[in-house]
């Protein structure tokens, strides 16, 4: 918590230190370990290698820095977390040349004669004062004041400015005929120094032993993501996001392999300390300073039995370093659209066209069925509806009448910032709104946030982090099956402009369904009021009481005309979450000698309770109030339900960090979590965890013989986590009630209750284990030009909960037990490296890698056939010893065609334009028992991305490639599985794909009037889900800092953006990465276009 | 350090010792919105709670809230009826070999949902005997209505399937180590608890309508002892039935529209006149179904399914040669919305009536055979023609026309023009109900019946008691029995010489058509192979004698881990 301690509190600082004949860098390191405080200076301005002595026994250190300094002529001052060095002022300006002059003459330079000047500002555009600025191959160089200006002398033109900053990335800029040179410095995410969130506590990035990375979420910031998850997608390797088709929708998300079956594999959120459990969409993206991701057991064990799926860590935004209030103003529209126009439904012809394809003996004659035949009357296989539609040349675009002509996303973000002696603050505005391609999939968020903290005492700080999300789904979006599924020969209209109520007489028109009212809102309200001790007379430690409170609220109220056959039917539907959560965290930083410490203890609970209530009413009598007026529908109509549950978590963890001089780091963890869910003789699970760092970086000899080595660490860690899988309720036998079960005696009779037996209780069922090991190596060359990080693990989960496929004479289908035992292994890779720096241009890559592959080592445990290895669970399509999604059916080896049938070719059941497939026992009969086998695997293979940025002087180009591959043999789907049966294909429209026809021999998917029932109707072709996909296109043009001065701003930044712009894949269907395929009923997946600005003052 | 350690770690365990002793309290489970076992199986209420919903199970397999294709094949696929959709090319059941195999769904859902009642009654008949809250009596009459389930259940599955897994204890630990017991050995086990479940089970006049009761359970017991070759109990259960004064056959017209044009065949589907209220005394067993009750959302899926789409039959035109459509739609004069799944055979339709015009079984109130279009202009010639007499039918070329939207109606599968509730006719966009101009309110979508219906029909009773008779060469009574039943339906009477086994199918399907479950009928008496042979058009192509018996689900099979599940023979 140290990045949040007010400036003055560094300076109080007690400090023991004896050192002689020391350089000042040296002595300022000392100083920066002792008291966890971070120096900027310029080497070279303050002259640091000058050899100093300092003698300090439990001093503040603004007492050792006067000491020290003052004799130097060195100044200081504080600014947020750090103290800033710059040289003393000088007399006056000759003494200023003087000394300049004097550096000249040491250098042997010829003299100054050009003078350039600038700002120098981070990539927020915020200015950054005490940046160093050094004349290469000089020890010339100045620094830049508060307002981040400066001005240098500089030889000639061909001189070259160096600009350096602690914890940002170094960057040479050659002068040219320039007089003026604005510099954006960018965050060096390499630097050691960095504090990184590690849960329940901060920890320098030197100290991390765990796989544990920071996401980059500037790289996709002027991407139109609602939620900041959709900023994740492809940023850390591991980490997986899913994409996203709906309005207001999070991804989902995972971390590294499947670690469970029947339970989530979604990582825990933690935001700003607390366990999150609301939904992340609702968090304004706006308001995020970082994320960052907790992927080895032994970084997330301290979060115990919820750790196993990862955690991700997210911390919101505080006031910054500024002393005036910092606004910030950020806009942008992109213009949405979909990415495959081929699954748009088919035309009035096509229709016809399939409805002649479907009955393919009758409509075709002659020779090999190439022949239409004459006495085919298609029109004897309309529907009433669709007979006189097309004999009135009706011809209707259902899809344009439902779907928007411009979507679009569009985000207002407005927010205040700053930081004063005692507090600091950060207020936010925000709205967003989103309309996707299919009429009323519309969402509307609004935020609001208040950060603020405040010294109340010189050991006590308090403070609030809290935010107010509402996030608005309203508006009734049709169900695309039957948008899909209107033929165009119907008209959505009577003669008399009235819509139609049924327009092929038994689907609802789907301009009825957008017509619905329909109130969908979630709002958010969270709040974490938090105090930080000092605890008086042991220095180093501290308390902190993080006391959150989280109510979620959910309204759903829905009218219906149509309802109920076109009587009316409404309900109103209320449902809140009341989270809250206290922990107790004592905090211990020591450093003694060459060790350093850094402990923590905690002690927490964590309460949730929701409840709902659901109100239904129907067949109205005057329904002009809608929901609002549910008491207008028939009495007996009226029903209500509700439901209502309650959970605890209690909690303590103990975390040790141990450092030996920078080179040798070891943490240790425990957990004991207890979980009201847990079953009562499983109450409590503790999770232990152990890692091991060596920074060889740090050693001498390395030092020595390899300079240019700035990282080198190796990292090795064990750990167990859990997943609670099991939830609330889950071990206790249940008797489930409602009049939908019931039953009634008699004509008239009353409405009576039914109960049955749902559950049966399990008193042994427990949380599932995951032990992990990870290997992992850091690394930075040639001032971090080239770095990277690299991890391995294995992880393998036991008693993994497995809902066991019961035989149905139990009465229940399946029933769990915590048997199963999984594997997953796997690697990432992250490089970064500036391939070119060259003056005002500069080439940034980041390339991510990951592999996983995960095995099923267990599930029931059953060796019924004795061949000594347990037996694979076919009825649920699990293998031991193959990775547990399993594409396991009959291989296709053709199609079978019709010169086959004319040569009495094709076994039973089977027919021209249906799959060949082998016969594997061969037998002659295809049988699911003996004909299926392993196609391939659902899981990807690896995946990838690429992130390539371009900056030259204030333009900024970047692009972004991300692809999820399958290699030989993984990462199948089945896009046609959800084509319509020969009935429903013949009375709908669907789009065009490919279907065998006899003039269509070879196509993939079998013909539309037949299935064969062995294989089962939703059989068909596996297909690989391979993609690479141009995910993000940025181009961003900052005005120049002269003129933006003019206006009184900080900062203007115009971009454009092109997101999913676009994809190479050889699936059928909306798209690959979200798996919807031929899929009537999917949306459908956006490409988005957006311009936007960011205004600071 | 030593002082920071001893600090925080009394700090820690000072924190720890305040929770400690309150950790199990704060940890404790409490459900807010569910019963369980211990507190909701005790007293009559909640025990008649249990009961409804062994009703509800029942209910949702005979009305189709199983799955479709299962709730069709345990009708059609059989002599009375094919499958009309998958016809061209013949797939499903249509193609029964092919289909009909231990992966397909059919046999996985009826089993499942069978199962699911038989283990719910399995629950009532071991909680009642553990409750300490009910009176002996009750505790009887819960035993017994859970025991009519369970001998219900395993009768079904015994006669689809042959001998099938015995469980008749509440499962507490779940079993995959099931056996088959033998057909014999199940009909035994429905036997033994159906004589039980006589002794406590109240006459069918002294329970509500639709409940269980002693004929009921009576009816059942002489099938099971039929199966069991033990014809003269079958007999004596029967006639014990058959005499109990509270039930006969309505011989003479009764109930709601009894002074309306049609006969007591009509009257016994007519809304409202299935229950004892009514009058009714045939009905045994009596599926409830009320519209709008919130009890009975799941309605009765046959009408749907077995009415033709009329609404999709299409004539040339007379004035242009155009293909246009017959009716404006479906109209409540004929039946409710139909769609043309299940599609009688030739039989049913035709071929069973021909030795008995006068049966009124067969009258125009039971079965609709012809129809006038009214889909075209009133100016046009075909208008107010009759598809059938005046010929259309014959010039109609499409096999869709004459097997899915046009065949005879069975109008005991649907109430009649007036009983139709306002929310289902067609409405134009300012909601005034469409008709057509020869009569009648055109329907939507309200194709599922709200009406109660048989399960079990006193006429069965007398076709059981004639099977036994037969069974045991007594033609002459079998003949008396099969004669109490025509003579209801005006058919002319039989002779001795005339009856067998095949005569009795025939008999029971003039009878019981589109009511019984006739799958289970014919598997029951191995004859589900002959008959299909005989009459069905597109399942008797294909189907084999070992398809007397359905295969067992393959899922179940495979789910049974710790011991085999032998399958039928054929089926491998």
């Amino acid at each position: 918590m140290a990045h949040n301690t007010h400036a003055q509190e560094l300076l109080t600082r007690r400090v023991t230190l004896q050192i002689a004949n020391q350089s000042i860098k040296t002595v300022l390191n000392r100083l920066s370990k002792l008291t966890n405080v971070r120096f900027t200076y310029s080497s070279s301005l303050i002259h640091a290698e000058r050899k100093v002595t300092v003698n300090a026994s439990n001093q503040a250190l603004g007492e050792v820095l006067n000491d020290l300094l003052t004799p130097l002529k060195i100044e200081y001052r504080v600014d947020a977390d750090e103290v800033i060095l710059n040289p003393g002022p000088v007399e006056n300006e000759a003494e200023k040349s003087t000394f300049q002059t004097i550096e000249s003459k040491q250098t042997g330079d010829t003299p100054v004669d050009i003078t350039v000047t600038g700002t120098v500002v981070d990539e927020k555009g915020e200015a950054l004062p005490g940046v160093s600025i050094l004349v290469k191959g000089t020890t010339k160089g100045t620094n830049t004041d508060v307002n981040g200006t400066y001005s240098i002398r500089v030889p000639d033109e061909n001189a070259v400015l160096i600009f350096s900053f602690v914890g940002y990335a170094p960057q040479e800029i050659a002068i040219g005929n320039r007089s003026s040179i604005a510099v954006t410095l960018r965050q060096d995410d390499k630097s050691l120094d960095e504090v990184v969130v590690v849960g329940y506590g901060t920890a320098k990035r030197r100290d991390i032993t765990g796989a544990v990375a920071r996401a980059d979420i500037n790289a996709f910031k002027e991407a139109p993501n609602v939620s900041i998850l959709q900023s994740l997608q492809g940023s850390v390797p591991g980490l997986n996001v899913g994409a996203t088709t709906q309005a207001g929708q999070d991804p989902a998300i995972s971390i590294r392999g499947r670690n469970s079956i029947s339970g989530g594999t979604a990582p825990l959120i933690v935001l700003d300390g607390i366990i999150y459990r609301g939904n992340i969409v609702d968090i304004n993206p706006n308001d995020i300073a970082s994320v960052d991701v907790l992927k080895d057991a032994s970084a997330a064990a301290v979060y115990g039995s919820q750790a196993s799926n990862g955690v991700i860590l997210i911390t919101s935004k505080t006031g910054k370093a500024t002393k005036k209030p910092t606004v910030e103003f950020s806009s942008s529209y992109s213009l949405q659209e979909i990415t495959n126009k081929a699954m748009l439904p088919d035309d009035a012809a096509g229709f016809l066209r399939k409805k002649a394809d479907r009955y393919i003996s009758l409509s075709r004659t002659g020779p090999g069925l190439l022949q239409t035949n004459p006495a085919f009357d298609v029109t004897k296989y309309l529907s009433p509806q669709v007979l006189a539609g097309m004999q009135n040349g009706t011809e209707t675009n259902w899809w344009e009448l439902l779907t928007n002509r411009r979507p679009f996303i569009s985000s207002n973000d407005l927010s205040i910032s700053g930081r004063t002696e005692q507090s600091s603050y950060f207020f936010s505005l925000g709205y967003t709104k989103q309309q996707n391609v299919v009429k009323n999939d519309d969402y509307k968020r609004y935020n609001f946030r208040v950060n603020l903290d405040t010294k109340v005492t010189s050991w006590m700080k308090l403070g609030i982090q809290s935010f107010y999300g509402l996030s608005d789904y309203s508006g009734a979006a049709p169900s695309l099956d039957d948008v899909q599924f209107q033929v165009p020969q119907l008209a959505p209209y009577d003669a008399n402009g009235a819509l139609v109520r049924l327009p092929d007489g038994a689907r609802v028109n789907p301009l009825l369904q957008i017509a619905q009212t329909n109130q969908e809102t979630r709002s958010t309200l969270f709040g974490l009021l938090f105090a930080d001790i000092n605890i008086p007379f042991i220095k180093g430690l501290s308390y902190r009481l993080n006391f959150s409170q989280n109510l979620i609220q959910k309204r759903n109220n829905n009218f219906s005309a149509f309802g109920q056959n076109f009587n009316g039917e409404a309900f109103k539907a209320n449902a809140q979450q009341y989270l809250a959560t206290l922990d107790n965290i004592v905090t211990y930083q020591k450093t003694f000698g060459p060790h350093s410490i850094n402990a923590t203890l905690l002690y927490g609970t964590e309460k949730r309770s929701f409840d709902s209530t659901r109100a239904y009413s129907a067949f109205f009598t005057n329904d002009i109030l809608g929901y609002n007026k549910l008491d207008a529908g028939q009495a007996a109509q009226q029903t209500t339900t509700s439901s209502a549950w309650k959970e605890a978590s209690l909690y303590s963890m103990a975390r040790l960090i141990y450092n030996y001089k920078d080179r040798y780091i070891v943490t240790g963890t425990v957990r004991r979590d207890g979980f009201s869910g847990f079953s009562t003789t499983n109450k409590f699970g503790v999770f232990p965890s152990i890692a091991f760092a060596w920074a060889l970086s740090e050693e001498k000899f390395i030092k020595d013989r390899a300079p240019f080595l700035d990282e080198l660490k190796f990292r090795a860690s064990y750990g167990i986590s859990g997943n609670r899988t099991i939830g609330r309720y889950q071990t206790l036998a249940k008797i489930t009630a409602n009049v939908g079960s019931g039953y009634l005696f008699g004509d008239g009779g009353a409405a009576q209750q039914g109960q049955y037996l749902s559950a049966l209780s399990n008193n042994d069922l427990k949380w599932e284990s995951t032990r992990a090991f990870n290997f992992g190596l850091d690394f930075g060359l040639f001032n971090n030009r080239l770095s990277g990080s690299f991890n391995a693990y294995v992880s393998n989960t036991y008693n993994l909960l497995f809902n066991v496929d019961l035989p149905v004479v139990n009465g229940i289908t399946s029933s769990p037990a915590n048997i199963g035992k999984l594997k997953n292994t796997g690697q990432e890779l992250t490089l970064s490296g500036r391939p070119v720096q060259k003056g005002d241009f500069s080439w940034d890559v980041t390339v991510n890698f990951s592999r996983n592959r995960n095995k099923v080592i267990s599930i029931l445990g059953i060796d019924a056939n004795k061949d000594g290895v347990e037996d694979d669970l076919v009825s649920s399509k699990i293998f031991i010893n193959h990775p547990y999604g399993v594409a396991y059916d009959f291989n296709i080896t053709g199609m079978w065609q019709v010169a086959d049938a004319e040569a009495n070719r094709i076994p039973a059941g089977f027919t021209y334009g249906s799959y060949k497939v082998e016969d594997i026992n061969g037998d002659g009969t295809y049988t699911a028992a003996a004909d299926r086998k392993i196609l391939g695997y659902t899981d990807p293979s690896y995946r990838f991305s690429i992130q390539n940025s371009f900056r030259y002087k204030s333009w900024e180009f970047s692009f972004f490639i991300n692809s999820i591959q399958g290699g030989s043999k993984y990462y199948y789907g089945q896009p046609g599985s959800t084509l319509p049966n020969p009935d429903n294909i013949s009375n709908g429209n669907i789009f065009n794909f490919d279907y065998w026809t006899p003039e269509n021999p070879n196509a993939r998917y079998r013909q539309l009037g037949f299935y064969t029932v062995a294989l089962g109707e939703t059989f068909s072709p596996y297909v690989q889900r391979n993609f690479i996909r141009l995910q993000n296109v940025t181009l961003a043009y900052s005005l120049p800092q002269t003129l933006v001065r003019k206006a009184k701003l900080n900062r203007v930044k115009l971009f454009l953006n092109g997101k999913n712009l676009a994809t190479i894949t050889g699936w059928d269907g909306w798209d690959p990465e979200t798996g919807t395929g031929l899929d009537r009923s999917a949306y459908p997946f956006l490409r988005n276009y957006t311009a936007g600005l960011n205004i600071e003052f | 350090m030593k002082k920071l350690l001893i600090y925080s770690l009394t700090l820690l365990m000072g924190m720890n010792l305040v929770m400690s002793c309150k950790e199990d309290e704060f940890l404790k489970e409490e459900p807010l919105d569910f019963y369980s076992p211990d507190n909701s199986l005790e007293t009559s209420a909640q025990f008649q709670l249990s009961i409804n919903y062994l009703h509800n199970r029942l209910r949702n397999i005979a009305f189709g809230g199983i799955d479709l294709d299962s709730y069709f094949a345990l009708r059609y696929a059989t002599d009375f009826a094919v499958n009309a959709t998958d016809y061209q090319p013949a797939v499903k059941l249509n193609d029964y070999k092919n289909t009909m195999v231990p992966t397909y769904n059919v046999p996985q859902v009826i089993w499942q949902n069978v199962y699911q009642i038989i283990a719910n009654a399995n629950v009532v008949i071991n909680r009642a005997k553990l409750s300490t809250k009910l009176s002996d009596a009750d505790k009887n009459l819960f035993k017994a209505q859970g025991l009519f389930f369970r001998a219900w259940g395993y009768n079904m599955l015994a006669n689809l399937y042959g001998g099938v897994p015995l469980v008749t204890e509440e499962i507490s630990v779940p079993r995959r180590d099931l056996v088959r017991a033998t057909r014999d050995q199940v009909y035994t086990q429905c036997k033994t608890d159906l004589i039980e479940a006589i002794t406590s089970l109240p006459n069918i006049d002294a329970v509500k309508d639709g409940a269980v009761n002693k004929q009921v359970a009576q009816h059942i017991l002489s099938e099971v002892y039929i199966s069991l070759k033990a014809y003269d109990d079958a007999i004596t259960t029967a006639t014990q039935v058959i005499n109990y004064p509270g039930v006969g056959l309505m011989t003479t017209r009764f109930g709601a529209r009894k002074a309306n044009p049609g006969d007591v065949y009509r009257d016994l589907f007519e809304l409202g006149n299935q229950n004892r209220t009514s009058g009714n005394r045939e009905g045994l067993y009596v599926i409830q179904s009320d519209y709008l009750n919130l009890a009975s959302t799941q309605r009765d899926a046959m009408q749907w399914a077995v009415m033709s789409g009329i609404q999709n039959v299409t004539i040339k035109s007379s004035v242009d040669g155009k293909t246009v459509v017959a009716v404006k739609g479906p109209n409540e004069k004929w039946s409710g919305r139909g769609v043309g799944w299940i599609r009688p055979t030739s039989f049913v339709l035709y071929g069973m009536w021909n030795s008995g015009k006068d049966d009124i079984r067969n009258s125009e109130y039971n079965i609709i055979r012809d129809f006038q279009i009214d889909g075209v202009p009133t100016t046009s010639p075909d208008y107010g023609k009759w598809y059938v007499k005046d010929g259309y039918k014959a010039k109609a070329t499409g096999f869709i026309d004459t097997i899915r939207y046009w065949y005879p109606i069975l109008k005991k599968n649907t109430i009649s023009a007036g009983d139709f509730p306002d929310a289902y006719f067609q409405r134009d966009a300012a909601g005034n109900v469409l008709s057509s101009p020869l009569g009648g309110r055109l329907l939507i979508n309200g194709s599922d019946l709200f009406r109660d219906n048989y399960l079990i029909r006193l006429p069965e009773t007398y076709f059981l008691r004639a099977e036994a008779y037969i069974m045991k060469g007594n033609m002459a009574s079998a003949a008396d029995d099969l004669n109490i039943v025509r003579a209801r339906a005006k058919a002319t009477p039989i002779t001795a010489a005339d009856v067998t086994i095949d005569f009795l199918l025939d008999e029971r399907m003039r009878e019981l058509y589109g009511e019984e479950f006739r799958m289970v009928t014919l598997t029951r008496m191995g004859k589900l192979y002959d008959r299909n042979k005989k009459y069905n058009e597109k399942a008797g192509l294909s189907i084999e004698p070992y398809h007397n018996l359905w295969p067992i689900p393959f899922s179940e099979i495979n789910r049974n881990v710790f011991a085999t599940l032998e399958q039928n023979p054929g089926y491998n």
